[in-house]
């Protein structure tokens, strides 16, 4: 099924470069047919030579073989290169483009490392996969065309060849299945040094500080003799291998020339026809390239069954409605109706009602796991429910369209990727008319002013040159959310790695800055959750109740959420704690 | 930056040869002989044509050709010979490279370099060093497999037929020259794709995670177009490479099959009548000795070669300092066996001084922290507390010795920390970040990490004991047996950092939130232990329980920072109380439930 929907992608890009692989075929057969003709061509020289015969003809052709051969061989490989290239760059937009119209969906499997894998590797696999297969069909011709002209000259040569090849190849049959095992053990090795630096760089603090680097270099290198051992081994098998490749092919076209010489001494051939012979012979057993393409066209079709599972993600469709009502100053109402999501065949909400009342500020409490973040995310259309509907004040979200959507709901995470190069340009990643003032006003409010200032750069610094600290991370996605207006903040957890103090600081400057808007916090924190005007209690993908918080804490159920988690924060600080 | 990366790639890959001239000669030696039937091939064929086969003699033409099979087997021989010792000059090669990039990562990590901590970019520099291993390897046998085949072959036509030597000779050198001349673009080129592959990779990683929040804030057109740069650039440089890949061909058709040609018009216009069996001859070097060498040769260059210096070259400038990034500390300017007698020797404890000590990062405009004064006594244990960001962690790294101060002094018994050699710093004090530092070893191995020497049983036993490990010690199957890291939770790794600490010689311990994952009774009892062994004991708290316990509080608000006891902090500091405050009154909702 998966193996299906990878051909079928490789035939999807093969007609997307249709035009250049049949101009690679046609330059192939072309190229092909001149080195065919030319052993044949050089015999009748040679013969006109030795004859005594005037051999302009035959050397004209010759000429003229070699000149087709070279400069199509030459523009083929220009052409099969830009195929290439173009069938990489085909790859690589659309995993790109179905990866981010499908939208954070939680999917299993892969990550942006595997994201990262596949657009890099599997990618360029799979454009090997048109030229593989106009080559893989290509290099049988010369060969059974040689084996034809072997034939064609003399039935014994034919017959040796014939008889010598399989017996050749199975030869050298073994090497495939010997050198896997030793390669998985050198992989192995090999793994064990990378695995042991990346533990030393995670200790990279405690190594400086107690001053043991040499210590660390000898333990992370300590494998190395055994890595030596099997890269030996390897070694050891490809030189036997190598020097049976050097006797047999080498045999087979002598016994094949000493055929040839013994039919020429009895006359039945000519010394032009023995070269030709020799010739077939060396081109005959270039077979060996049709396994080659046969490797490539199979990881081709590995490579475009990883494509596949990008080219086969859903897409967050949106619609056209636009939301009533003025663009910034109002909260908008938010409204869950009989709401459910499955992940991983678990169910995370089920059948769950919320309303929020315009303006309003409500507080989302549960367990971890209760399904907090997904309302979250729900509310702001993230992704879609797997049954029942989202409304903003009144219209169905799935019926926005993106600019609507996007324009009047914001969200701060507790986690936030940075998009952007400069601190400035990840602030003002949502609002492109933000002025260099109003980067530097949200993140006054976000409380992050105070450590931008102190980078190298100020806010011109590269996020990629600093180590940030969860924090600051937190604070920048702060600003991120402060520097535009919107009508529904969504907060998943946004300060979660901020002390209580400043985390005090940032509620009070949001309550002061985003009046009007509705905001949906996710709070783990008890102070948090008294701030809001309502909370809603999750619990097993359900409203177990909802009310204030001085109400709801009398329930026992409730105040045990907050007393699960004393203080432990994410070890999101780990980081950049040094900063 | 290309002609840079491949020089120094040069440079690092003759250094290594030149030490190994003796496996390089017998590299050269055996490729030597492997060139055997290259050079045999003509000559064997005409012999085997005029006096065997046309002499009316098939015995004698099976006798020539008998000579040339043995000559292979020979020549397989060589091959084999060749290949070991190749293996013999590379495999050093991979194990210098290794030791290498893991030191040069690492020393850049220390120094608060960033680094790719993922395993999968660590995964990258080994898969690089392979590529070098590999392409170092066939380097070596391409171009001496050339050298004695082009010279076994001119020898060959020049014995057989002198004249047509000077045929086979040039186009020969025509082609592969011009090839050569062209390799200064095809590096340049190849440096391109592969700069541009790198930021492909980085675009896709940062599409991929950033894919929510791409969403949420309706940057999916932006991202896109981002990934299309670098993918189109990516596919420019392919096309480029391509074109060069055709130059490739067309040199190979130049020196392959141009002789030919001359060959049969010298034969028809040219010379006085060659016998059928030389012909045929000069033939057989041109296909089986000429092609294939010059195919191997211009193939090998082009693209193990190629690859070979690009890669070298990028492996070797890797690890660099990044420009504006955080340096390391300033090495000491005093020698250092002048200040070893400063620190008190033998006393368990050291006292803790800092002067007026401010600290900026390199080439950012304010201060994390200025004007810090602070004198610690001998065994005190000294508590900071104060909001995010507000340079604790900076302290703690001045105290670690990561960075020095950029003013004032940090005295350690009197003696300027900066002015110790790092060594002696380390014998001094143990450091423990929030990340604690688990590798793949025994117990004993990550317990004794920072003692003087191997650690008894019942040293280790007691500090097992009073960090709550005998469980973990129990799943080891004792000290000898392998940890595991990534098994342990975050807090089970910080007990062993902690047990490491209490075991080490140091006389003084900076805990930066090192506590931070464990649960709260375990923090107690783990800072009870340390507080009870003997030593200057220095704590970014993580909990108000830990400044509570201390000797004395210290409060960073930005200002002046304050000091003084749990209780005349209460009363002097607003900040303290507020955090106090707020940590308590989570305390309180504890209590209610219990």
């Amino acid at each position: 099924m998966v193996g299906g929907t990878g051909i079928r992608l490789l035939r999807t890009a093969a007609r997307a470069q249709a035009a250049g692989a049949a101009v690679l075929a046609a330059t192939g057969c072309v190229s092909a047919a001149a080195q065919l003709a030319l052993p044949a061509v050089l015999g009748k020289a040679v013969d006109a030579l030795v004859g005594g015969v005037d051999l302009g003809r035959w050397l004209a052709a010759c000429l003229a073989l070699v000149v087709v051969y070279v400069a199509f061989e030459v523009y083929s490989d220009y052409r099969a290169g830009v195929v290439q290239a173009r069938s990489a760059l085909f790859y690589r937009r659309m995993a790109a483009r179905r990866l981010v119209d499908a939208g954070p969906r939680p999917r299993t499997g892969g990550g942006p490392g595997g994201f990262a894998a596949c657009v890099l590797e599997s990618a360029a696999a799979a454009a090997m996969g048109t030229n593989a297969a106009v080559w893989l069909v290509l290099s049988l011709l010369p060969a059974l065309v040689s084996l034809f002209m072997l034939w064609s000259t003399d039935v014994w040569i034919g017959l040796v060849f014939t008889c010598g090849l399989p017996v050749v190849a199975w030869c050298l049959r073994s090497f495939a299945a010997d050198s896997s095992l030793l390669v998985t053990r050198y992989l192995e090795e090999q793994s064990a040094v990378s695995s042991r630096l990346a533990e030393a760089l995670g200790g990279a603090r405690t190594i400086a500080a107690s001053h043991t680097l040499e210590r660390e270099v000898a333990r992370v290198v300590e494998p190395l003799p055994r890595l030596r051992r099997s890269g030996d081994a390897l070694w050891r098998l490809q030189a036997k291998v190598t020097a049976q490749g050097h006797v047999l092919f080498p045999l087979l076209h002598i016994v094949v020339v000493a055929t040839a010489g013994l039919e020429l001494c009895r006359g039945r051939i000519s010394s032009g026809q023995m070269l030709a012979a020799s010739e077939y012979a060396a081109i005959g057993t270039g077979l060996g390239m049709t396994v080659l393409f046969v490797n490539q066209l199979a990881r081709a079709r590995s490579g475009a069954e990883q494509l596949a599972t990008y080219a086969a993600l859903p897409a967050l469709e949106y619609g056209e409605a636009d939301l009533p009502g003025p663009v910034t100053s109002t909260g908008l109402g938010v409204e869950l109706k009989n709401v459910t999501v499955r992940r991983a065949g678990r169910t995370v909400l089920s059948g769950l009602d919320v309303a929020v009342p315009p303006g309003g500020v409500v507080a989302l409490v549960g367990r971890s796991g209760s399904g907090k973040s997904t309302v979250a995310a729900l509310m702001g259309r993230l992704f879609d429910p797997d049954g029942g509907a989202v409304y903003l004040d009144g219209v169905p979200v799935r019926t926005l369209s993106r600019t609507a959507l996007r324009r009047s709901v914001v969200f701060a995470f507790e986690r936030p990727e940075l998009i952007g190069d400069t601190i400035a340009d990840t602030i003002a990643v949502g609002a492109p008319k933000a002025t260099p003032d109003d980067v530097a006003r949200a993140a006054g409010l976000a409380r992050a002013a105070s450590f931008i200032e102190k980078m190298p750069d100020g806010y011109g610094t590269g996020v990629a040159s600093v180590a940030l600290s969860g924090g600051e991370m937190q604070r920048i996605g702060l600003a991120r959310t402060f520097v535009r207006p919107a009508r529904l903040v969504l907060l998943d957890d946004a300060t979660s790695s901020l002390d209580m103090a400043t985390e005090y600081e940032i509620d009070r400057a949001l309550a002061a800055d985003t009046s009007g808007a509705t905001r949906v916090v996710v709070a783990h924190r008890a102070s948090s959750a008294a701030r809001a005007d309502t909370v809603v209690w999750l619990e097993a993908g359900q409203v177990r109740a909802t009310g204030t918080h001085s109400e709801l804490w009398e329930l026992p159920g409730y105040r045990a959420i907050f007393q699960e988690r004393p203080e432990t924060r994410t070890p999101l600080d780990a980081a950049g704690a040094t900063r | 930056m290309s002609s840079t990366g491949d020089h120094t790639a040069g440079r690092y890959l003759l250094q290594s040869l030149r030490g190994n001239r003796r496996t390089l000669f017998r590299v050269l030696v055996w490729t030597g002989v492997e060139s055997l039937p290259a050079f045999a091939a003509g000559h064997v064929v005409a012999l085997a044509i005029d006096r065997g086969f046309l002499a009316g003699e098939p015995l004698a033409g099976l006798g020539w050709l008998t000579l040339l099979a043995v000559s292979s087997v020979v020549g397989a021989f060589g091959a084999r010979g060749a290949l070991l010792s190749t293996a013999a000059l590379v495999e050093p090669l991979r194990d210098a490279l290794v030791t290498r990039t893991v030191e040069g990562t690492l020393r850049h990590a220390l120094t608060g370099g960033r680094v790719e901590q993922d395993r999968s970019g660590v995964a990258r520099l080994t898969r690089q060093v392979e590529i070098v291993r590999e392409a170092a390897g066939s380097l070596v046998a391409v171009v001496g497999r050339f050298a004695f085949s082009f010279v076994g072959v001119c020898v060959g036509t020049l014995t057989l037929e002198p004249t047509v030597a000077l045929l086979v000779f040039a186009p020969v050198a025509v082609g592969v020259g011009c090839y050569l001349l062209s390799l200064r673009g095809v590096v340049r080129t190849q440096m391109r794709s592969t700069l541009a592959t790198e930021s492909l990779a980085h675009e896709a990683w940062q599409l991929s995670a950033g894919l929510r929040d791409i969403t949420a804030y309706g940057l999916e057109e932006r991202a896109l177009r981002r990934l299309d740069d670098v993918a189109e650039e990516t596919a420019c440089a392919e096309t480029v490479l391509a074109r060069l890949t055709a130059l490739r061909t067309l040199a190979l058709g130049v020196g392959g099959w141009v002789p030919l040609v001359l060959v049969l018009l010298w034969a028809q216009w040219g010379a006085q009548a060659m016998s059928t069996g030389t012909i045929l001859g000069i033939l057989t070097y041109l296909a089986q000795s000429l092609r294939p060498a010059v195919q191997t040769l211009v193939q090998g260059v082009g693209t193990t070669g190629i690859r070979l210096f690009v890669t070298l070259g990028r492996l070797l400038e890797a690890p660099g300092p990044r420009p504006g990034g955080a340096g390391p500390a300033p090495a000491p300017a005093v020698p250092a066996s002048v200040s070893s007698t400063g620190v008190g020797e033998g006393d368990a404890e050291v006292e803790v001084v800092l002067e007026s000590v401010s600290f900026s990062y390199p080439g950012a405009a304010n201060d994390v922290l200025s004007g810090i004064d602070l004198h610690v006594a001998p065994g005190e244990h000294i508590a900071v507390v104060g909001p995010s960001g507000i340079g604790k962690s900076t302290l703690a790294s001045l105290l670690a010795g990561t960075y020095g101060p950029t003013r004032g002094r940090v005295l350690v018994d009197g003696v300027d920390l900066t002015s110790l050699a790092p060594v002696q710093q380390a014998a001094l004090r143990a450091y423990l970040p929030q990340e604690a530092y688990v590798f793949t070893g025994t117990l004993r191995e990550n317990l004794g990490y920072l003692a003087d020497g191997p650690a008894d049983d019942h040293r280790m036993n007691r500090a097992v004991t009073e960090f709550g490990l005998t469980d973990l010690v129990s799943t080891t199957d004792g000290y000898d047996g392998l940890v595991d890291p990534d098994a342990l939770s975050a807090g089970q790794r910080q007990l062993i950092a902690l047990a490491r600490a209490y075991l080490s010689p140091a006389r003084l311990i900076v805990l930066d939130e090192a506590t931070c994952h464990m649960d709260p009774a375990a923090e107690a009892r783990a800072e009870e232990a340390m507080r009870e062994r003997p030593g200057t004991l220095f704590v970014i708290a993580h909990r108000i329980s830990s400044a509570r316990a201390a000797d004395r509080v210290m409060v960073l608000d930005g200002g002046i920072p304050q000091i003084g006891s749990h209780d005349r902090m209460l009363a002097e500091s607003a900040l303290y109380r507020d955090l106090v405050g707020l940590w308590t009154a989570k305390v309180c909702t504890h209590e209610e439930r219990a």
